[in-house]
């Protein structure tokens, strides 16, 4: 392997890294105040992807960047939207979790053949955010991809700064670590919940922008995501931002050198198997407190 | 007053096995409706199997469609490349399956909750991939079909034998049922139901949690698997589309509407959901959006399931009758 | 003769040390209360004793260090527990609570109807065995859990605050029933409270601790009158 080689691969790494560090980072956020491992964030980056889609390339030939922020804001009403019409009427039942589990997943799959009832198998296709590429000397990175990395790393840095700085942060931080207590203090759980699910759906949307242009869309294109981002979410350590992140750099570059050496199809394979050997050795993942 | 409510229970198992015994005389052998049965027996086993380790012990497994499939592989394969005969084949896929059910057990053993579903899921998908990928003995998309079937004289369990499979179908069916049904009223289903409840204190009671979490891997496995086999030799074909997510959450919804952990609840789930999916089918596309809502639905509006109507109900009936039912329970 | 001995038990969480440096012995067949603040160890201790949780230090029980067992291993060995908030096992009857204990807790178990209705009587359960559990009163639920505790056929019964929210009545007779279990089954109790009166009505002997160390140990006359017990414990 030439150094030149390597280097181009880490960096494709880093940058697919990028996107499911932001995936992760909305499945982490959601289970981590809520307690709900959300199936949905799968489809809701398949239906990101299809609004960028319709908005851009596809119906309303909207300004790229007009049709980005739209789709955005679309997925912050749709995640609070679904979270008061779906999760809320669950709550009122004991070992509710359990049932949204269940639930989640029936409205991922809802809205997965949605998608294929509307669009149809034909992949589609978004534009990048920016074209053309930084070249040096051997290294070659795009620009989209470097927007990608930026953005990760701003939501992050958002992400830490709302749930330590900002005061509904605070109360949805206090929520997390004790959700009896939180009641009692009189934090605005309702809103909370919605909040974060409108938050993580925003992620799911932004992530969805952000990887589309480098794959083809299609009905369960956010299920493949989904899993990379839960085994991201999980290695990292449930709850943390750090952990996540790092999870998935480590992750998505042990990936691309496996696919480019050994092939695509066992890409999931290195995911399940690090996984696996990840919740024997240390359950609680890399940075995790639970 | 308790002899009499478990004797009225078992009198309501043994009066629905004798109408499911009768249904085909009744429907005077229509192939199309009875083909449909069979199918829904063979999911009330794989949704018992499931439900016995999701509702009674709570090992929250998403790994029992990839048990199926394993049995199914394995008795197909074998039977095919091997030559065994299916009556040898289907068992040696229930084993294969319990093999793989306590393998994952023990990589389940210090996890809780949705690590569990997460672990169990990754086998599905690691199970999905191997099958497309090792297309020279699996048969990759397309699958295998070609290996013997399943037959007793002239008779072959096949669509094409409504009537005779029908009763096969039952009789293999009663026989699983019944030995979940062993298993739940045993003291191996009093460690599930304890651990569930409450583990801190089922452990302080001397249960030890990891024996029991193996057990219901195994065994909840064995049967997953044995019924996966028995499905395939049904059919004639084995492919990866038993791994596809709307099976998946098809036989999850069954013992979700059945109610969770209350026998025969996944059995009555199998039924409905069997035949709403069949009426379903004119949708084409459609239908998986419907299957999705009708799931929403049932878990905010029922979410105990259809087994826990009469609890919800009797209340009012009480009420409506005014009879005082507090003094009737004590007593 | 020692049933229990605990020597030097440590743990921490994180910083912070929930029980310190415990050393105490408890005889066969005395009742040997344990009192102290909210917070002081209490609970933690008999996490540590029952194999919940394992720190450093040796429990020794019948001579032999149980300490680092698993919780059911513990309870093979012998000794049994209740809890603070009475749990139980919420979707089945009562009967089949203690069944729980009389199957699982005892290794070669015979006659099991027999000892699982002996028990019923014996804490004055009869009557109430085939409600589900989720139905019954306080009082019973905390009778179940002790049940199902003898049920397993202990020889050292850890109770967990077992009168909080009972009614003075509900409080009179379960300290007989410690009283009747204690000299009739002749099983040891260790007993934490954290009403001061009964235990002084109920131990033999009575050890203080608080911010998880040992103040004072000793009979109840004693102990009540021991200056550090009384600014640390009866004076707050």
């Amino acid at each position: 392997m030439t150094v030149s080689m390597a280097g181009n691969l880490l960096i494709a790494g880093v940058a697919v890294g990028a996107v499911y560090a932001i995936m992760g980072l909305g499945l982490s956020y959601v289970y981590g105040i809520t307690k709900i491992f959300n199936y949905t964030q799968g489809a809701f980056f398949t239906w990101a992807a299809y609004i960028a889609w319709v908005l851009s390339s596809g119906f309303f030939h909207l300004n790229y960047a007009a049709a980005v922020i739209i789709t955005v804001a679309t997925m912050f009403l749709i995640g609070v939207g679904y979270e008061k019409a779906v999760i809320r009427p669950l709550r009122r039942f004991p070992e509710w979790q359990m049932t949204a589990l269940i639930v989640t997943l029936a409205s991922a799959m809802a809205l997965d053949n949605l998608a294929l009832a509307v669009f149809g198998y034909a992949p589609k296709r978004i534009p990048h955010l920016i074209k053309g590429n930084f070249v040096w000397g051997d290294f070659l990175i795009t620009r989209h991809e470097v927007v990608t990395l930026v953005a990760a790393l701003a939501i992050m840095f958002l992400l830490i700064l709302f749930l330590k700085k900002v005061r509904e942060g605070m109360a949805m931080q206090g929520m997390a670590q004790e959700p009896v207590g939180a009641r009692i203090v009189g934090i605005p759980i309702d809103k909370m919940y919605s909040y974060s699910f409108g938050i993580a759906t925003v992620l799911a949307g932004i992530s969805a922008i952000l990887l589309a242009p480098k794959i083809l869309i299609y009905p369960t294109v956010g299920w493949v995501v989904f899993i990379k981002a839960f085994v991201v979410m999980v290695f990292g350590g449930v709850g943390s931002i750090k952990g996540t992140v790092i999870a998935a750099f480590i992750l998505a570059t042990v990936e691309v050198f496996v696919t480019y050496y050994i092939g695509g199809i066992w890409g999931m394979p290195i995911f399940i198997a690090v996984l696996a050997i990840m919740l024997i050795i240390r359950p609680r993942g890399l940075f995790g407190t639970w | 007053m308790v002899v009499n409510k478990i004797g009225r229970k078992n009198a309501l198992l043994l009066g629905g096995v004798l109408v499911l015994g009768l249904l085909p005389i009744a429907l005077q052998g229509n192939a199309r409706i009875l083909n449909v049965l069979i199918a829904a027996l063979m999911w009330g086993v794989l949704a018992s199997a499931w439900d016995l380790c999701m509702g009674y012990a709570r090992v929250f497994s998403f790994g029992h469609l990839a048990f199926f499939t394993i049995g199914a592989y394995t008795a197909g394969l074998t039977a095919r490349q091997l030559g065994i005969p299916p009556l040898a084949a289907i068992p040696l896929g229930g084993v294969t399956a319990a093999i793989f059910g306590l393998l994952i057990g023990l990589l389940c053993l210090r996890l809780r909750g949705v690590y569990i579903a997460m672990v169990t899921f990754g086998l599905h998908m690691v199970l999905q991939t191997v099958i497309i990928w090792g297309r020279d003995i699996t048969g990759g998309k397309t699958g295998v079909t070609g290996f013997a079937p399943l037959q007793i004289g002239q008779y072959i369990f096949s669509p094409s034998y409504p009537f005779f499979s029908y009763y096969i179908a039952l009789g293999i069916f009663i026989l699983l049922l019944f030995i979940i049904y062993r298993i739940i009223n045993s003291p191996i289903g009093l460690a599930f139901v304890a651990l569930r409840d409450s583990e801190p204190y089922a452990k302080s009671l001397g249960v030890n949690e990891y024996k029991y979490k193996l057990i219901v891997f195994g065994i909840s496995a064995f049967i997953a698997g044995l019924i996966g086999a028995v499905y395939i030799h049904f059919y004639g074909i084995i492919s990866p589309v038993t791994l596809d997510i709307p099976i998946f959450l098809m036989v999850l919804i069954m013992f979700m509407l059945g109610g969770l952990g209350r026998f025969p609840g996944a059995v009555i789930g199998a039924f409905v959901i069997t035949f709403v999916t069949e009426a379903l089918r004119p949708l084409l596309l459609w239908r998986f959006v419907a299957l999705g809502a009708i799931v929403v639905a049932v878990t905010v509006f029922i979410p105990g399931g259809l087994m826990s109507i009469p609890e919800r109900v009797r209340p009012f009936i009480r009420r409506a009758f005014g009879r005082r039912h507090v003094e009737e329970e004590v007593s | 003769m020692k049933i229990l001995q605990a020597k030097e038990v440590t743990k921490r969480f994180g910083e912070l040390a929930a029980v310190k440096d415990l050393t105490f012995e408890v005889e066969k067949g005395e009742i040997f209360g344990i009192a102290g603040p909210n917070g002081s160890g209490k609970t933690t201790l008999f996490n540590l004793i029952s194999g919940v949780y394992s720190g450093s230090g040796d429990i020794i029980f019948e001579g032999e260090n149980i300490h680092g067992l698993r919780p059911f291993q513990v309870c093979h060995k012998g000794v049994a527990r209740t809890f603070q908030i009475p749990i139980l096992f919420p979707s089945i009857t009562v009967y089949d609570n203690i069944r729980v204990g009389a199957h699982f807790g005892v290794l070669k178990g015979k006659n099991e109807k027999e000892r699982i209705n002996e028990v019923i009587d014996f804490v004055g359960l009869r009557g109430r065995e085939n409600i589900v559990a989720e139905h019954v009163d306080l009082f019973d639920k905390r009778l179940t859990m002790l049940a199902g505790a003898l049920a397993t056929q202990p020889r050292l019964l850890l109770v967990d605050e077992p009168i909080a929210g009972l009614s003075p009545r509900e409080v009179r007779d379960s300290v007989a029933l410690f009283q009747k279990i204690n000299r009739e089954l002749g099983i040891t109790i260790i007993i934490i409270e954290h009403l001061m009166k009964v235990l002084v009505e109920v131990s033999h002997r009575l050890m203080i601790i608080n911010n998880g160390e040992k103040i004072c140990i000793g009979p109840p006359e004693e102990v009540t009158q021991n200056k550090e017990v009384i600014e640390v414990y009866l004076g707050g």
